[in-house]
Order: structure tokens, then sequence, then C-alpha cells
């Protein structure tokens, strides 16, 4: 999967989680950008992550990334496997 | 309209459209994260919902997921819950706080939510009965204890044993099972429970929602909620049902439609010998069991109602004297048989009843008769049956519809305490806005044509109709071949369904006359107008062969009455001869004024 697609993907999920269909993810994008994302909503999002790519997410790789250009790339590395 | 008005009116705008992506029973294909969310935001639609009711949760796992999947279900079930910050934790601590919030500020109701962790005496591999029945009762006192302490009811998860078995099956059977430790602290917590206090079957949530969701360690390892997300909503709504049983808010009235509901086929048309129940079909069997659900559920107080289209005596006569009925006449609070609109019919049984519509739950086959009660009466709770009527049981089953939190005398009693009611066409004003909503349906009528695909459909009509039949002429199909005849043929389709050639009429030009052989309509479109549609076809079809009278013969026999009343309504005037009714071309298109049928024609 390429890295675009992993991008939207992941911007459908996040609009899921919090019901909000004018969020926008950019690689740039963190935590601190979108209001309601915090530790109890992370384990949604890697949940769902999960679910929607089919592949496991080690606890100590979510918390090394800093934003989602890091999710992205991490996604596209265990997808290329 | 004033700006609160307005608000108002936006809200239950949101309400329903809520509402709708959590029918009874919850659809899997519907996802409500977006809807729980939606409404723990929105405390305008929630104050439509019912009453306020704090909640204090009490967990020993992480229920920060359930809390909005709480707040839509308890909505759903007409309460608006806050629900306050949980307790993550020892349970108990914060119950033997005497200083705590709990106590000083105590919350209307709480829920309770330990698991089998927190079970303390789990008597070890080796140890007897004896032994199992000592820890038993430590396990309850301790409860107790706790129990004591709450000022305020409770609904609590019973212990639901883990998914791995390390004495594979007799770890539910022999002491030493932490299996068979939490089926035996069930029963004991159960037996001791006070009034106030009422038990979640966790074991039986386990079943409905499959253990993997249920006991999910990958979703337990990350943020200690035991179950899988997509258990929310059943375990919210299970917690949430009850609740409403414990604060004696379940629902009373049980309202059941009869064709294609308590028996198969249409009593109208099949008669007492043609429908479907008993033990000699698989559709009958169904229908049985269904029967005895039902029964059963009114030996526990729930009040049963009848709500038919049919005629009265028709209805009732099949109800009394079918040899495999397993419900009474005298099992019925209220008997209701005719051909007004359900809504109106359920607003009458509640005055008799004197019971509010929104402790009634509607049963019906039909997706239209559903339809109009869901946009009429939005309180009445209506179970969308499937169509396999082997699955009704379950159906009614998921929806939860009567929480039970205690048995008392007064339910065992309550069905006696109705008198027997008898419903015998009464007409009341109905409040029912039937033009839009047969607007909304969009039903067409299409003309077919009487042809080698529609012939056995068409005898068979004819042969089959009892109820809507103007006398007993049947035709072969070469019969009605011939020259002069015009077999006019309607199938009826709307929104929710095609109803398939459900009205034939037979017609004959003899000299200047239209003569009416045979008109018969399925009861399966009843209350629809067709018969408005199909009579302006009639007119039409006179004046395109250029006759002034249209005549016909109507035999009355013990099920066609309703023809006799169509008959003065669009306008045939009795002859001189016997059975024999008929009126002018002109007559009829100035005198008669029928209702709009809203029913488009296609060719």
């Amino acid at each position: 999967m390429q890295h675009d697609a992993i991008l939207h993907a992941l911007t459908v999920i996040f609009q899921e989680i919090f019901d909000d269909d004018d969020i926008s993810l950019k690689r740039e994008t963190t935590a601190l950008d979108i209001e309601e994302w915090d530790s109890l909503n992370q384990i949604k999002i890697i949940l769902a992550c999960e679910k929607v790519f089919d592949v496991h997410l080690k606890p100590r790789e979510i918390s090394a990334m800093e934003n989602i250009g890091d999710m992205v790339d991490h996604l596209h590395t265990l997808l290329s496997n | 309209m004033t700006n609160y008005d307005q608000k108002i009116s936006c809200a239950k705008g949101r309400l329903s459209s809520i509402m709708s992506c959590v029918p009874y029973p919850l659809d899997r294909n519907i996802n409500t994260n977006r809807v729980a969310k939606k409404i723990s935001k929105d405390p305008e639609v929630r104050s439509l919902c019912g009453p306020t009711i704090s909640i204090q949760i009490l967990s020993s796992f992480t229920a920060d997921y359930l809390i909005d999947y709480l707040v839509l279900m308890f909505a759903r079930r007409g309460f608006n819950a806050s629900i306050r910050a949980i307790e993550f934790g020892k349970i108990a601590t914060a119950i033997l706080d005497s200083g705590h919030e709990l106590h000083t500020n105590p919350p209307d109701l709480f829920l309770i939510f330990p698991t089998y962790r927190d079970l303390m005496y789990c008597p070890a591999l080796g140890s007897n009965f004896d032994d199992t029945d000592a820890a038993v009762k430590k396990e309850v006192a301790t409860w107790n204890q706790l129990w004591g302490q709450l000022q305020a009811p409770a609904v609590q998860l019973s212990f639901s044993p883990p998914s791995y078995r390390p004495l594979a099956d007799l770890d539910g059977f022999l002491p030493g099972g932490l299996t068979f430790h939490c089926r035996n602290v069930n029963l004991g917590l159960s037996k001791a429970s006070k009034s106030s206090i009422a038990l979640v079957d966790a074991e039986h949530l386990s079943h409905e929602i499959g253990i993997v969701n249920w006991d999910d360690p990958h979703t337990y390892n990350l943020c200690k909620q035991p179950f899988s997300m997509d258990a929310l909503p059943q375990v919210a709504d299970a917690v949430a049902a009850v609740a409403q049983g414990l604060l004696g808010k379940a629902r009373k009235v049980l309202v059941l439609d009869l064709d294609n509901t308590v028996w198969g086929g249409v009593i109208g048309d099949d008669g007492i010998d043609g429908i479907q129940l008993g033990p000699e079909t698989p559709e009958g069997e169904a229908f049985t069991h269904f029967q005895q659900y039902v029964e059963k559920l009114r030996q526990r107080g729930v009040v049963l109602a009848v709500c038919s289209k049919n005629n009265y005596e028709v209805a009732e006569d099949a109800f009394c004297n079918h040899p495999a009925m397993v419900l009474n006449r005298e099992h019925i609070a209220s008997f209701v048989a005719n051909f007004k609109d359900k809504p109106s019919n359920l607003r009458q049984i509640s005055r008799e009843l004197n019971l509010n519509l929104d402790s009634f739950v509607f049963v019906d086959d039909s997706p239209v008769e559903r339809e109009l009660m869901k946009l009429e009466l939005p309180e009445v709770l209506t179970i969308e049956m499937p169509q396999n009527p082997a699955l009704y049981v379950q159906a009614i089953e998921r929806c939860r519809v009567f929480p039970m939190a205690n048995l008392t005398t007064d339910d065992l009693n309550r069905s006696n305490s109705y008198k027997l009611r008898s419903q015998a066409n009464q007409v009341y004003e109905t409040a029912t806005d039937m033009e839009s909503f047969l607007k909304e349906l969009q039903a067409t009528a299409t003309i077919e044509c009487f042809d080698e695909s529609t012939k056995d459909r068409v005898v068979q009509l004819i042969a089959k109709t009892n109820q809507f039949k103007l006398n007993p002429n049947q035709f072969t199909p070469k019969e009605l071949e011939a020259e002069n005849r015009d077999v006019l043929c309607i199938r009826f389709k709307d929104r929710l369904q095609d109803y398939g050639i459900v009205v034939v009429a037979v017609l004959s030009i003899v000299k200047d006359k239209l003569i009416i052989e045979n008109w018969v309509m399925s009861c399966r479109v009843f209350s629809r107008r067709l018969e408005c549609l199909v009579f302006e076809l009639i007119v039409q079809h006179a004046l395109e062969h250029g006759v002034n009278e249209i005549d016909l013969t109507y035999i009355p026999s013990t099920k066609n009455s309703l023809v006799y009343d169509l008959l003065q309504i669009l306008g045939f005037k009795k002859t001189g001869l016997k059975n024999h009714f008929s009126n002018s071309v002109q007559k009829f298109k100035e005198d008669v004024d029928l209702l709009p049928h809203h029913i488009s024609v296609v060719r």
C-alpha cells in the first residue's frame, strides 16, 4: 500500500473516531492539533488501525511516534513485509 | 413559531436521526460510534428522552469507553443520564469509605462492574464441595456488606469466568475450577440480593456477544477493558435494560398482529383450516413456538393485546377455535380487530387499559404497518421483525424489551386482573396523518397483461380470495380469454414491498353496459385505497367503450360483508333484481367523491 493510500485510510479512521468529517491529516499533524486526541482515543486509533490494516502495533513502537507521518511510515513498513 | 419552538423541533429532528441508528433490535451493520458521541454532546436532545438520572460507575476495569454508549442506551430507554466520574480500581475501598462522595452525595443509580479477578476465595484444586459452599458464603458476605452501604439502587454485572479453562470441561463443575466458582457465587449473590440490587447476567451476555469479543485479552492488555470495542453497544444496552427494569420503567404491554405474526397466512383468505399453526409443518411449528414464548411472557406479567386488520368475528373465531392455538382469548387484555389504521387502534387500547403508549411494544410482520407506527407513535416501541418466523422469538429477545428486576405477586396476577375486553368495529376520531404517510409510501399500480405469465396467478386469486370478492363466480383461463371479456389485473408495489398481483377485475361489455363479473382484491393490500384507484380504472374503461352503465352482482357470504360498505361508498345503487347493483357512468362521475389514493399508475 502506498503512503498516500495509508494517509487517506488513516484520515477516514480519525473522522470516524472523532465524529468529524472535517479532519484532514497531514504528515506533520500531532495530537496537539486535534482537540480530543488524548490517551483514551489513542487506544481507539490503535485498535482501529490494527483492524483496518490487519497488522499488530506494539505499544512501544506506538509511543515512539511523534506525528502522523511516523504512523504512516511505520504502517508502510509493516504492510511491505 | 417562537425561538424556543424552533429549537425544540430541531432537537427532535436530531433525536429522530440518532434513534434511527439504534433500532430494535440493534442492527450490527450500523456503526453506532458516532451517534454515541453525538448524543453525549447534545444535552438538548437528551432532555427530550426522559427524566434526568445521575449515575455513578464503580468499576474494576476501564469503563471510559462505555460511557458514551451508556448515555445512548439510557436515552433510547427513556432516561437523560449524566454519568459521574468513575472510580477505577478497588470497588470496595470506595464503598467502605464512609466519607466518600458516594455516600454524602449519592447518585440516583450505581453501576457496579466487578470481574472474576475480584473474587477472593476461589477454592484450590483438590477442595471438596463443602469447601466450595464455605467459599461462596464468604464472597456473598463481602458483597452483602458492600451493598448494605449503598444509598441508591445498583445494577451489577454478575461474574463471568475467563475464556481459559485449565481444568478443561471440568472447570465448570469441579471445586478448584474458576468457572465453577463464578457460577456458584452468582447463584449465591442472587439468593442474597435485596430488591434494590439487580444483576446483569454476564454469562448470557458473553454467549450473545461471543466469548471472543467478551473476553478479549488484546484489548484488556492495552487498556484494561476486558471486552472488545465491538462489544460496547451490546454491553451498554444490557446494562441499561436491567437498570430500566430496576427503576420500574420496563415496558408493560405487548401488542400482537395476527396474520403472519401469531399464525402463518391470512385468516380472511385462508380460513381456519388454511392457516399455518401446529406441528404439521415447519412454518406452523415456528408460530407455535412463538406463541409459547409469548404465553410465558404473559405468565410473568406482560400484558397482551391483539391489533389485527381483520373482520372482528373472523379473527376472534380463529383465535378461540383453532385447535393448535397456544394463546387463549382470556390471555388477551384487549382484542381489537377492524380496518382502522393501527395507530388509532393503539390509542384506543391505551385508553382502555389505562396504560401509556410509552409502555407499549408493537409486533407486526408487515414493514408498512411498522413504518406507520414509528411515524405516528414513536413512543411505542416497534420491533423490526425478521422475515423468517422461526427467528421471531430471538428478535424480541435481542431487544430486551421486558427486563425484569424482581418477580412480584402483582406480576403473576396481572393477566387475570384485566377484564375480558371485546372490541367490535368501534369508530374513533383519528389524528393519524394518513395522507402524508400514503404519499410517502410512493405506491405504484402496474396494469399487467392477462397472458401466459399471469394467468395462473389470476385464476388462483379469484379462487382463493374470500373477503374482497363480489360473488362466487370463478373462471377457467379459457373463459377469461373470451372475446368480450377484459381482465384488469394489477400488480401493487410500494417503497417497502412488492405485493405482486393483488387485484383482478373481470369486465365484460354487454350492449350498453359494463358488467363487473367479479372483482377480487387480496386482503394484504386493504387500507391502501387501492380499490379507489381500481374503480377509477373501471370507470375509465366504461368511458373508453362508450357505455352508460356499470352493473355488478354482489352475493353476500359469511366473509365478504365489507364489500357491501364499499359499494355504498362507490355509489352503487340496488336495482330491483336480487343481488344486483348498478349506476350510470354519469352519476359515478358527478356524485362520487373518493378519498385520494396517492398511487401512481404504470402501464
